[in-house]
């Protein structure tokens, strides 16, 4: 999962590099076309029942006649996962930073980290629901811990992955540490800071969706659960489709961040 | 350990004139699990004021060591270096310093990369840019001080690392390999718009290098230097009048200086016919 979102960043901010930018959209919007074809073709010829796959005319019908209702749980789903993202981002970053900077910290605090990194993160969702009940917060809780590893680690490794020979000039110039820091480590580091930020936004909703499945009321995840209960295939096949779109918008936006930030670094040249 | 070999007499040689830098059987050795590795034999020489050495040898040599010791990077595990009359305990200010990589920050533009020197010991470089775009069109780069450094080829990427390391006008200028990563013309080029930059105020200079012909041009002094053991063997005098230009490759006293260090090499087993 996490792999696969790298892969579709480089796409992304290739097709919003330089003048090109509705040449840049020809090719995701025609894998669209590709993906939508192929499953009216099955639709067409295989003609399977609806509640097992319904046509894809019937799922953009349903959006539509639906949209008030998908938007409306929409809106809790978007806040949490924006909400997470943005907790995980505000504590992963300078937790990071610490880290690296406080030798005493990186030893108490590093195994702790590694630890919690390897807890399947689901596992966690029904203790925050004993702890926080069903309410708005644990399903923001549960989204910033899945989001929140991947941007420390890529914080940590970006500020620790500094060349040798550039600590070494630094030392040569008798720079300070804070200074060093501030314009040697930081920018060195952002390349690989967002990069787990975009992994982190990937998996923040996985997070909020998992977090609807245990505990809520609404949101996509909820829809989700009740339509299985229903056998309303329409329904859950509008709720993926209004996923993905709004995981690629969201991912986008993180990419076009990241190109006005860094826009130095070798991976935003065209 | 045989200490200083040929050294003394490049000092006696000289009456001590304004001795700028001065090394007393200065050398490193590493204490590994296997034993200790002399990373470079102890060595003694003075260099006066404004002279240029080349520390000239194959890898694994020491040079870089030694350079690495002379700049305060690397404490000297025996003996003791004198810069200025004061015994050196880590980087001095009056200090420039070129990597054989020009380690610009992507980030930062061509000026402002000149200028990282003032930014990193957090004064304003607003009050040297005047210096640093001087300095750019000296070494044939104005127009290119809003430029990011992925815009610039090899040559062009490496004067500007010079230009950091002059910004601060410095009296004792390192170069550690500089030319290594350029192609031969640029190289060539860059040998001969050395000489430029220390025109207006001798700088002492220590240039480390593993090319015969780029160390005769540009030193004063050439120490020839052997790897297994790690050592100075020779210290050999550079006579050729300066300005040196592209007629001075060309003169017998050029060749002879030449044929003679490329001779003290084979006869040292580093090349083999």
């Amino acid at each position: 999962m996490a792999d696969a979102g790298i892969t579709l960043s480089h796409r992304a901010e290739r097709s919003f590099g330089g003048a090109a930018r509705l040449k840049g959209l020809f090719w995701p919007l025609a894998s669209a076309a590709l993906a939508l074809g192929v499953w009216a073709l099955v639709v067409i010829l295989a003609k399977p029942a609806p509640y097992i796959l319904p046509a894809p005319w019937d799922v953009l019908a349903r959006i539509w006649t639906d949209r008030s209702l998908l938007a409306s749980h929409g809106l809790v789903t978007m806040a949490e996962i924006l909400a997470g993202l943005l907790i995980s981002i505000v504590i992963a970053i300078p937790l990071g930073i610490a880290i690296v900077a406080v030798p005493t910290a990186e030893k108490l605090l590093y195994p702790i980290v590694v630890a919690f990194n390897a807890i399947p993160k689901v596992a966690l969702a029904p203790l925050f629901v004993v702890w926080f009940g069903y309410g708005f917060l644990p399903r923001v809780l549960i989204t910033s811990s899945i989001a929140f590893f991947p941007i420390l680690v890529s914080t940590i490794s970006g500020l620790v992955g500094i060349e040798p020979d550039l600590l070494r000039l630094a030392r040569v110039l008798r720079a300070r540490k804070f200074q060093v820091f501030l314009r040697m480590r930081l920018p060195h580091a952002l390349p690989s800071i967002f990069a787990g930020i975009k992994v982190g936004t990937s998996l923040a909703v996985i997070g909020g969706i998992i977090g609807e499945f245990v505990a809520s009321d609404s949101g996509w995840g909820y829809l989700l659960v009740q339509a299985s209960g229903t056998l309303d295939t329409t329904i859950m096949f509008a709720v993926v489709i209004i996923l993905a779109v709004v995981a690629s918008c969201l991912f986008s936006a993180v990419a076009w961040v990241e190109r006005m930030m860094v826009s130095w670094h070798a991976s935003q040249r065209s | 350990m045989s200490v200083a070999l040929v050294v003394s007499d490049a000092t006696s040689g000289h009456d001590r004139r304004d001795t700028l830098i001065s090394l007393k059987d200065a050398g490193k050795t590493y204490d590994t699990r296997s034993g200790p590795v002399v990373a470079v034999e102890a060595v003694s020489l003075d260099l006066a004021r404004g002279e240029t050495l080349a520390l000239l040898g194959p890898s694994g040599c020491g040079k870089s060591t030694l350079l690495m010791m002379i700049a305060g990077l690397l404490e000297p595990s025996c003996g003791h270096i004198v810069i200025n009359g004061a015994p050196l305990s880590g980087p001095i200010p009056e200090l420039g310093f070129v990597f054989q990589r020009d380690l610009l920050l992507d980030w930062r533009t061509v000026l402002d990369n000149v200028l990282l020197p003032f930014a990193l010991i957090g004064q304003d470089p607003k009050r040297h840019e005047q210096r640093a775009r001087l300095l750019l069109e000296r070494v044939g780069l104005a127009g290119f001080e809003n430029k990011r450094p992925y815009e610039l080829s090899g040559g062009m990427r490496q004067r500007v690392a010079i230009c950091r390391a002059l910004i601060g006008d410095p009296d004792i200028f390192l170069l550690d390999e500089p030319f290594a990563a350029l192609d031969a013309f640029t190289r060539e080029q860059m040998q001969l718009d050395m000489q430029r930059l220390s025109l207006d105020k001798p700088r002492t200079t220590i240039l480390v290098t593993h090319e015969i012909s780029e160390a005769v041009f540009m030193a004063d002094k050439v120490a020839v230097m052997t790897a297994r053991p790690s050592r100075i063997h020779q210290i050999i005098d550079i006579d050729l009048p300066r300005p040196r230009n592209m007629k001075t490759r060309e003169t017998e006293a050029f060749a002879r200086y030449i044929t003679k260090i490329h001779g003290l090499f084979a006869s040292l087993g580093v090349i083999r016919g």
